[in-house]
C-alpha cells in the first residue's frame, strides 16, 4: 500500500511536463503514445455492488477507440429469488462474476475532461451459497447464468495526465435483478 | 523536473517505483521478526468443534420454521440434523473444518420459499513469538426471509 502511495505521489509530481506534452499534439497524439489504461471499477444500486478492473488498449488513437477486457465480481452475497413452480420459490444468496471484452469511444472535451462510451459482450457466472445446481422436493435449481451486453457511458476527469476519475452509468444483465447501474472508477492511462 | 524523452522519464518512474517496493519489502521482513508473546488465554491444542449460528424470521404464518442442516451442500444428502426454530440448540454445535448448508422452509400466501445459505466453520492459527494458539471461525448462516 505504501509503495502505491508514493507512486501516485511521484506521477503527480511530475505530472507538469505531461500536460504540456498534451497540449502539444492533442489528445489524439497523447492517446498513441500513452496507449495503456487500466481502471478499477464499482458499479453498485440499491445494496448491490461490484468491484472490477478493466484494461483498455488504444487501436485507433484518430478516433480515441479503445478495445477493453473487464471482470467485475460481487464481494458481498446478494438475495435473490428463483421461481421454480407457480407457487414454490428459491431465496438464494447470488455471487456473480462477470467477464468481457469490448469497445470504448473517448470523445475528448479538454484537457482534463473526456467523455465516454462504451459497449462489451460478457460471460456471466454465478455462485449460490449453500448449492449448486441442486434439487429440492422435486423442484430444480437452475443456475441463470450466460452471454450478457454490458453498455456503460460517463465523463471522465484528470487529476493527472496518468490519473483519472470515471462516473457514470453501466448496465449489464444481471438476470436475477435489476442490471441498471451508477459506476465509478479510478484509474490509470500510460 | 525536466525529462528530454519519453524514455528518460520511464526509466525515472521505474527506478522510483522500485525503490519502493523495496522498502515497503524490508518494511514486512521487519515485522515478521516483531512477534509478540502469546495472550494469557491462549489455546494450544487444535480445536475440534464450533459453532453454527442461523438467523431466520418469524412472522404470523411462519410462527416456525423447519430447518435441515447439511454437510456441504444439500444436494449431496449428507444429513446432519432436521429441527424447528426457535430452538435451544441454535446456534448447533458442530465439528470444524466443514462446509454447512441449511434449508429452511416458510410460507407466503399461497407461495412455498425455500431459503438456502451456507458456510464454514474454519479453525484459526496465530504464529506468536513463543508458541502458536488457535481460534475457531464460527458459521453463520443467514436464512432470513427477504422477499
Amino acid at each position: 500500500m505504501r509503495w502505491i502511495l508514493l507512486l501516485i505521489f511521484i506521477i503527480t509530481a511530475v505530472s507538469d511536463c505531461l500536460w504540456a506534452q498534451l497540449d502539444r499534439d492533442g489528445a489524439p497524439g497523447y492517446e498513441k503514445r500513452h496507449p495503456h489504461m487500466a481502471m478499477f471499477e464499482t458499479p453498485f444500486f440499491n445494496n448491490d455492488v461490484a468491484l472490477g478492473a478493466t484494461y483498455r488498449y488504444t487501436v485507433h488513437p484518430g478516433q480515441m477507440i479503445g478495445v477493453t477486457v473487464s471482470a467485475y465480481f460481487r464481494p458481498f452475497g446478494k438475495s435473490i429469488l428463483l421461481k421454480s413452480a407457480p407457487h414454490y420459490y428459491f431465496q438464494l444468496k447470488e455471487y456473480r462474476h462477470t467477464f468481457a471484452v469490448g469497445l470504448e469511444k473517448k470523445f475528448w472535451v479538454n484537457n482534463r475532461l473526456d467523455v465516454f462510451v462504451g459497449g462489451a459482450l460478457g460471460l456471466s457466472v454465478v455462485d449460490y451459497r449453500g448449492t449448486g445446481e441442486g434439487v429440492y422436493e422435486g423442484h430444480q435449481i437452475v443456475k441463470k447464468d450466460g452471454l450478457t451486453p454490458i453498455i456503460k457511458g460517463g465523463i471522465a476527469y484528470k487529476f493527472t495526465p496518468f490519473v483519472y476519475m470515471r462516473a457514470g452509468y453501466l448496465y449489464t444483465d444481471m438476470k436475477t435483478v435489476d442490471g441498471h447501474r451508477i459506476y465509478f472508477a479510478i484509474g490509470g492511462q500510460l | 523536473m525536466i525529462f528530454t524523452s519519453r524514455t528518460g522519464f520511464a526509466v525515472f518512474v521505474a527506478l522510483l517505483t522500485l525503490l519502493g517496493i523495496a522498502w515497503a519489502g524490508c518494511q514486512e521482513l521487519l515485522d515478521e521478526n516483531d512477534l509478540e508473546p502469546a495472550p494469557p488465554d491462549c489455546i494450544e491444542v487444535p480445536p475440534t468443534e464450533g459453532y453454527l449460528s442461523v438467523r431466520y424470521t418469524l412472522n404470523a404464518q411462519n410462527p416456525h420454521v423447519p430447518i435441515e442442516i447439511y454437510r456441504g451442500d444439500f444436494e449431496n444428502n449428507d444429513l446432519i440434523l432436521r429441527d424447528t426454530l426457535p430452538s435451544s440448540h441454535n446456534p448447533y454445535r458442530l465439528p470444524i473444518d466443514e462446509y454447512y448448508s441449511v434449508v429452511a422452509k416458510y410460507l407466503r400466501g399461497q407461495d412455498t420459499i425455500i431459503v438456502i445459505d451456507g458456510d464454514d466453520i474454519e479453525a484459526d492459527e496465530t504464529e506468536y513469538s513463543d508458541k502458536s494458539c488457535w481460534s475457531v471461525d464460527n458459521g453463520t448462516i443467514d436464512v432470513k426471509l427477504k422477499f
